[in-house]
């Protein structure tokens, strides 16, 4: 206990601690969840429903997403996310032939007839439309069904009724074509198959939102919500700060101060758990103290007793806890290891590949299934929460898990360099010297 | 408690095939004894040995009968400076002794009592709030000393503890480790014979991993008697001389100097024979082990 406090003002001490600490209020208050300029309100019958959720119906999917990809083929120009690094993708002639033959395959109409379109002099996305009983290639090198009710399908609406594609075009194809497409772009485009349901959205009906309000006011009671939204912005942080606060910290214990520390009496573990406890208590004292003063600030625009008085302080616990010990424990791992600070380098490789790539994620940007840094984008969605607390809990439990084994791994190299292995480091300059 | 406190058995240590210690035998009493050897001889690598701070890949060390094999054992009875002795900058003084302290198990009243009586037997209380980066090269390696003596060790573990003082603070490090030895046994490692002539009754000197001399200081500075000798050159020859001589001082200025050389073997028909002094014999000891100069 003694070591842990003498830990705990040591760290105080550091310039770094305050500097990650800055940077995590500054980003919180950022992102306008100091306090969340959104609040939690009965959806009222009648009022326009803005809020779109996935339909997840292939007939609503299909339309769109085929709209989408020959917007693409037109314009020769599409949008990828592979590894998590936007990538602007251009194909070659051979490739445009490669995709034109798919979407022959989806819309009905011969690859010829749509390269055509494509390589049409100004052949801009412009007005378009897809399918059709009669394809009209129009002069500024748009193309026009004419029969039935094509149109272009509107991002944001529903396909309209009739949209053609190729009569008898089940899923399972669709799909199969869908993730060609994806390799042929090189993969993480809008058309892989877990991003199709971010086609097809359509507005909730107020009996879902109603339910949705509902489920939230039982369980969430209004803090419930606003504490995942803050933690879906502080994961963001707490999945890289603290790297550079545990590196800072181990580091100091370079290669000249590190004879007088190896020859003392006390124990590598004590040592290291002392300071890793150190580090995670005074990086996760001011998320509670965050926490409390939301929380004080909800019951004012809920009311008290509406209130969950907790949530703030259980959701970060389960939400935020495991990514800091994991983050700490891998840092303070690699800087014991190496004795240099490229525990920096390697989270920030890790954190820039998570939040820039997503695992499995929903349609709005949540990804529950990210073992570092696990989002919860929006306000309430406490349905969809509940769907995916089971993965998120095994995230979690795993993140905590890993956590232990790491500083246990810790332990094992200080002891292992405190009996001379693992010391390259200026070893033969030592012995020169001697 | 066994008057040999540090007992060496035929230790061998090497980095890849470079060998650092080769075949050492060596029994370190109580009192002040000298660890005396040219740059790379094996000092640095014997001194970690003993500290456990270096696993023993041949033979066998035992400091006040606990086996270094046994860290946890053999931790309670040393202290250890390193010869690149560094503290956490941004602590003071007492600060960082604070910190040694707790993580050498001492009880808050016992650190209470002995830090203040340690930095003032340092001559160090007047720098107590001091931070550690503002102190000078002696105070540094004063704390350095005070930071091994604060679990008060039987044995204490200096490794070139005057490197880079001035002589006003060699000769006060000196006289402080002096006193230390009265009570503890202190193994001195350096290459500078003056630190050796001055506090030590025991030495050995190490060359090339190897042990080529182990007793008193003054039987050692007995075994070149008859092997030292004295002669003028002009400075021009100097270099000729040198081919065919080890040379272990030379003094004066203008167009002739003093000579002061070694003749290992025989009379070397020149010059006249002189008193020889520890460092001259420490030089023949280096000579016949086919060691460098310094």
């Amino acid at each position: 206990m003694k070591l842990f406090l003498t830990e705990c003002r040591r760290l105080l001490h550091s310039a770094v601690y305050w500097l990650t600490l800055l940077c995590l209020v500054f980003f919180l208050a950022s992102q306008g969840v100091l306090p969340d300029d959104k609040t939690i309100e009965e959806p009222q019958p009648g009022a326009e429903q803005s809020v779109l959720v996935p339909s997840n119906d292939p007939a609503l999917i299909m339309p769109e997403a085929v709209s989408a990809l020959y917007e693409g083929f037109v314009s020769n120009n599409f949008s990828t996310y592979p590894h998590g690094l936007i990538k602007h993708v251009k194909l070659t002639a051979a490739k445009q032939g490669q995709l034109a033959q798919l979407l022959a395959q989806l819309t009905g109409l011969s690859a010829e007839e749509l390269l055509a379109a494509a390589n049409a002099e100004g052949g801009q996305s412009g007005a378009f439309a897809v399918g059709g009983d009669d394809l009209q290639l129009n002069p500024d090198g748009s193309v026009t069904i004419t029969g039935g009710a094509a149109s272009a399908a509107a991002p944001d609406g529903p396909g309209s009724a009739g949209v053609p594609l190729r009569a008898g075009l089940a899923w399972e194809e669709f799909t199969g074509l869908m993730e060609q497409a994806d390799r042929l772009l090189g993969g993480g485009s809008d058309w892989a198959v877990d991003g199709l349901s971010g086609y097809g959205r359509v507005p909730a009906t107020y009996d879902a939102l109603l339910e949705e309000y509902q489920a939230s006011l039982a369980h969430d009671r209004y803090t419930g919500a606003h504490a995942r939204l803050f933690c879906d912005y502080a994961v963001c942080m707490l999945s890289l700060l603290p790297a550079f606060t545990a590196a800072a910290f181990f580091w100091q214990d370079r290669r000249r101060i590190a004879p007088v520390l190896y020859t003392r009496r006390v124990s590598g573990a004590a040592l290291i758990c002392a300071r890793f406890l150190a580090l995670v208590a005074l990086q996760f004292l001011p998320v509670l103290l965050l926490g409390g003063w939301l929380t004080v600030h909800y019951a004012a625009v809920y009311g008290a007793a509406a209130i969950s008085w907790t949530a703030f302080f259980t959701t970060s616990v389960f939400w935020l806890l495991p990514t800091l010990l994991l983050v700490t424990a891998l840092s303070l791992l690699v800087t014991v290891a190496t004795g240099t600070p490229a525990a920096v380098a390697l989270q920030a490789l890790w954190w820039f590949s998570e939040l820039m790539g997503g695992t499995g994620g929903l349609s709005d940007g949540s990804t529950y299934g990210s073992l570092l840094a696990p989002r919860h984008n929006s306000l309430g969605q406490y349905l969809v929460f509940q769907q995916q607390l089971p993965r998120l809990a095994g995230g979690r439990l795993l993140a905590a898990v890993l956590a232990v084994l790491l500083t246990a791994a810790a332990v094992a190299v200080f002891e292992r360099k405190r009996k001379g292995g693992f010391s390259w480091h200026g070893r033969f300059a030592s012995a020169a010297r001697s | 408690m066994p008057e040999t406190m540090i007992e060496i058995e035929d230790l061998c240590q090497s980095y890849g095939r470079k060998v650092a210690v080769d075949h050492l035998t060596l029994h370190i009493p109580r009192g002040m004894f000298g660890l005396l050897g040219p740059n790379g001889a094996g000092k640095t690598t014997l001194m970690r040995t003993i500290a456990a701070l270096m696993r023993c890949q041949q033979g066998a060390v035992t400091v006040c009968g606990a086996s270094v094999q046994k860290p946890a054992a053999v931790r309670p009875h040393i202290g250890y400076l390193p010869q690149d002795f560094a503290l956490y900058p941004n602590m003071t003084a007492e600060g960082a002794l604070q910190y040694l302290g707790l993580l050498s198990g001492l009880s808050a009243a016992c650190r209470r009592a002995r830090i203040p009586a340690l930095l003032e037997q340092m001559n160090l209380a007047e720098q107590a709030h001091k931070r550690v980066r503002a102190l000078s090269g002696g105070m540094l390696r004063r704390l350095g000393i005070a930071q091994a003596l604060l679990h008060d060790p039987e044995v204490l573990i200096l490794d070139e503890p005057t490197a880079g003082l001035d002589p006003e603070e060699r000769v006060r490090l000196r006289a402080l480790l002096g006193e230390l030895a009265e009570q503890k046994t202190v193994l001195l490692s350096t290459h500078v014979v003056g630190d050796i002539e001055a506090s030590c009754g025991e030495v050995a000197v190490m060359d090339g991993g190897r042990l080529v001399y182990c007793g008193a200081v003054e039987a050692l500075r007995r075994r070149a008697q008859g092997k030292v000798y004295e002669t003028e050159l002009s400075h021009g020859s100097l270099a000729a001389f040198r081919a065919h001589h080890p040379v272990t001082a030379v003094s004066g200025t203008g167009k002739s100097c003093t000579v002061r050389f070694l003749a290992p073997e025989e009379d070397p028909c020149i010059g006249r024979p002189c008193e020889p002094s520890v460092e001259d014999a420490y030089l023949l000891c280096v000579h016949a082990a086919g060691g460098e100069r310094q």
